[in-house]
């Protein structure tokens, strides 16, 4: 089963409570999940709106299911805030 | 309604205040604040005058909902020709000053000419006068804002005046109220000193009055509880804008030593969680609590408390304030990773320099950064800065740069030019990051292209305020539909700039005509409300045509369009903003030139 590091920014997954801003804690995977698939497990509040990355490559809501995430990538998951 | 209905005229000149109506017509049509100011400024002040002339007009404006119950109600602007731009600018400003002036029974105040001597503009309700500033001439806002309540023996009245770097002509000095809330950007400052004007000190008891109040309450009441149940506002009010700063580096968007990176290494020493973490020095944290401005509801001000057995505080006098406004997302990026530097404390020490002196730290940072840059690429050397070693990451350097800046001494008159000027007297004009002589806000236009697109168009110069785009910017990096979305959003963004309230709570154009419509007694809708946004970038462009900027003024730094960032979202991509600016100009309805059709100007009421 693949291991892939999470990190979330600026927002909130109830499933991962002690996740705090920046830090990345590691999530085992079914082999193929899509980013879709990710963050489905993480239970992040679908009335949200979300930016991800895998690796460096942002990856649009509409790709997010095609987008798959392989052993050992980092995926990103960050809310898309407004500058101030 | 929610216009006074009033503008106070004052010829510093002549040394005469005079009354006088507001022109109902254009307040209709460009609502308050940025857009009614601008019209001003288009109608009466020559837009090809020296922005440091007499003939320079310096306004401060309120909108229909400065002073009123609406959440973050209580904005003002001020609107002049730049002094580091030479472009229209509105720099707008929280705190509780706006509210107060609208209270005192104005809408706007005009300011002409340049005194003999330094004055301050004394406003107690229909009371106004110019008095003798002499004294306080060589003060910083610190010490300005206390004397002249003690002066007046009124410890409420509000004080918007400028420090040392206004009056020694730092090209983006500000002018500061409520001690740490500023106009910021564009040197309006330098304006205002040029005028020999300290200060406008006002107090208010006029009150202000809704149109139509049960339709007015129902409306805010109704944005107010969207705003409680907003997760968005929550991590506002906790974090401030500081999010921000894990969010751009990982997006890849930090601008970082002056763009030649855009990520930093060591973020978690200047971010969020930095700014909470308890220090060993004393068990406190940098940030001691949040507040608010007038009528807020969201509070995303900082508060912090500086480490007492930090260096930069050695060669200050015991009645230094360690506890003031502290960093949020733009002057944390500025004085951090824009000029390399990983101590929240160097940088918060900075920032209370700026707001003490009245100064932009998002300018001052990135022209040190550029700077930084010239002296690594040995375009200067120690000659130059006194000795001081100009490198990135040295917080030594900031925090001596800093007081040297807003003193006027050494190379600090120099760090005083903005960073055009600096690095074009020093042969790199490619060295500063800046549009119109602006420097750029936190993000790099590489891995955000929307931003690219806003910044290169902005008529005040580079900035990250005039335009929305941001959730597409985080979301994909292809420039193909921005053009269209930052178009959009810098119409509505006209709007709410004009009204009175704050960006932050990201009222919908709904939401603003409720409001806006009782308010005012006036028929607003989402469409009137983005067409008169229009109209007001319009005008503000037909001010910068007339000032002389052209087409090749919409650009960004040669680095951002030719040298491809290392890594992020954006890794090995440039801005392409060739691709962008023609559809961006087609559906403004401006030529390839980027001028006005006709016919535009004849559908907003502009020929």
């Amino acid at each position: 089963m693949p291991t892939i590091q999470i990190r979330l920014i600026a927002i909130e997954a109830p499933a991962y409570p002690r996740a705090s801003q920046s830090e990345t804690f590691p999530l085992d995977v079914e082999e193929g999940s899509s980013v879709s698939d990710v963050m489905e497990k993480l239970d992040l509040p679908k009335s949200e709106a979300y930016a991800t990355l895998v690796e460096d490559m942002s990856v649009p809501p509409l790709q997010r299911d095609s987008v798959r995430i392989e052993n050992n990538q980092m995926l990103t998951v960050f809310s898309p805030i407004k500058g101030g | 309604m929610a216009w006074q209905g009033k503008i106070l005229r004052v010829n510093l000149s002549s040394g005469t205040c005079a009354l006088e109506d507001l022109n109902m017509e254009w307040a209709r049509s460009y609502l308050g604040q940025r857009g009614l100011a601008s019209k001003y400024m288009l109608a009466e002040s020559d837009p090809a005058a020296d922005p440091m002339s007499p003939g320079n007009n310096l306004i401060f404006a309120t909108g229909p909902l400065t002073g009123t119950i609406a959440s973050t109600g209580g904005r003002y602007s001020v609107i002049t020709k730049g002094a580091l731009t030479g472009a229209i600018a509105c720099s707008n400003s929280g705190g509780y000053f706006g509210a107060e002036l609208k209270n005192a029974g104005y809408d706007m105040v005009i300011l002409e000419g340049r005194s003999e001597t330094p004055v301050y503009l004394y406003i107690d309700d229909e009371n106004a006068s110019l008095v003798d500033a002499s004294d306080l001439w060589g003060k910083s806002v610190w010490e300005t804002e206390p004397a002249i309540r003690a002066a007046h023996q009124d410890n409420n009245i509000r004080v918007a005046s400028i420090g040392r770097a206004g009056e020694i002509g730092v090209r983006y000095a500000c002018v500061v109220n409520d001690l740490d809330r500023a106009a910021g950007r564009s040197g309006v400052g330098t304006v205002m000193g040029s005028k020999n004007l300290k200060a406008i000190a006002v107090r208010g008891s006029v009150g202000v009055q809704a149109s139509d109040p049960k339709a007015f309450l129902d409306a805010v009441n109704q944005s107010k509880q969207r705003l409680a149940n907003s997760k968005g506002v929550k991590r506002q009010t906790e974090g401030g804008t500081m999010p921000m700063m894990d969010v751009t580096n990982a997006y890849g968007s930090l601008p970082t030593r002056n763009n030649r990176d855009v990520q930093f290494e060591n973020i978690d020493t200047i971010n969020v969680t930095a700014m909470k973490t308890v220090r060993r020095s004393d068990g406190k944290a940098n940030l001691k609590t949040n507040k608010a401005c007038f009528a807020c509801t969201i509070a995303c001000g900082r508060v912090a408390e500086m480490d007492p057995e930090h260096f930069s505080l050695k060669g200050r006098d015991e009645n230094f304030p360690r506890i003031s406004g502290g960093l949020e997302y733009e002057s944390g990026y500025s004085l951090g990773p824009m000029v390399g530097v990983d101590d929240i404390e160097a940088a918060t020490y900075a920032n209370y320099v700026c707001n003490e002196h009245g100064m932009d730290p998002i300018s001052f940072g990135a022209t040190l950064s550029a700077a930084m840059e010239l002296f690594e690429t040995g375009a200067i050397s120690t000659k130059e800065t006194g000795g001081v070693q100009l490198k990135f990451g040295s917080a030594k350097a900031l925090v001596k740069m800093v007081e040297l800046t807003a003193q006027g001494e050494g190379f600090g008159i120099e760090l005083g030019l903005g960073s055009k000027l600096l690095c074009e007297k020093y042969g790199h004009p490619e060295f500063s990051m800046a549009v119109k002589g602006q420097e750029i806000p936190g993000y790099d236009t590489r891995a955000m292209q929307g931003m690219g697109l806003a910044y290169a168009t902005s008529n005040r110069g580079a900035c990250h305020l005039r335009a929305d785009p941001y959730g597409d910017d985080f979301q994909r990096v292809d420039p193909e539909g921005k053009a269209g979305i930052v178009k959009q959003t810098q119409d509505d963004t006209g709007a709410t700039d004009s009204a009175g309230i704050c960006a932050f709570p990201g009222f919908s154009l709904d939401e603003l005509s409720a409001m806006l419509s009782a308010d005012c007694g006036e028929d607003f809708t989402p469409g009137t409300l983005s067409e008169i946004g229009e109209r007001i970038w319009n005008i503000e462009k037909l001010f910068n045509l007339k000032a002389g900027l052209g087409k090749s003024d919409d650009t960004l730094p040669d680095r951002m369009l030719n040298e491809p960032a290392k890594s992020g979202a954006g890794k090995d991509q440039v801005c392409r903003l060739d691709e962008m600016l023609p559809e961006y100009y087609a559906l403004r309805g401006w030529n390839e030139e980027g001028v006005p059709d006709p016919q535009t100007l004849k559908r907003l009421g502009l020929d």
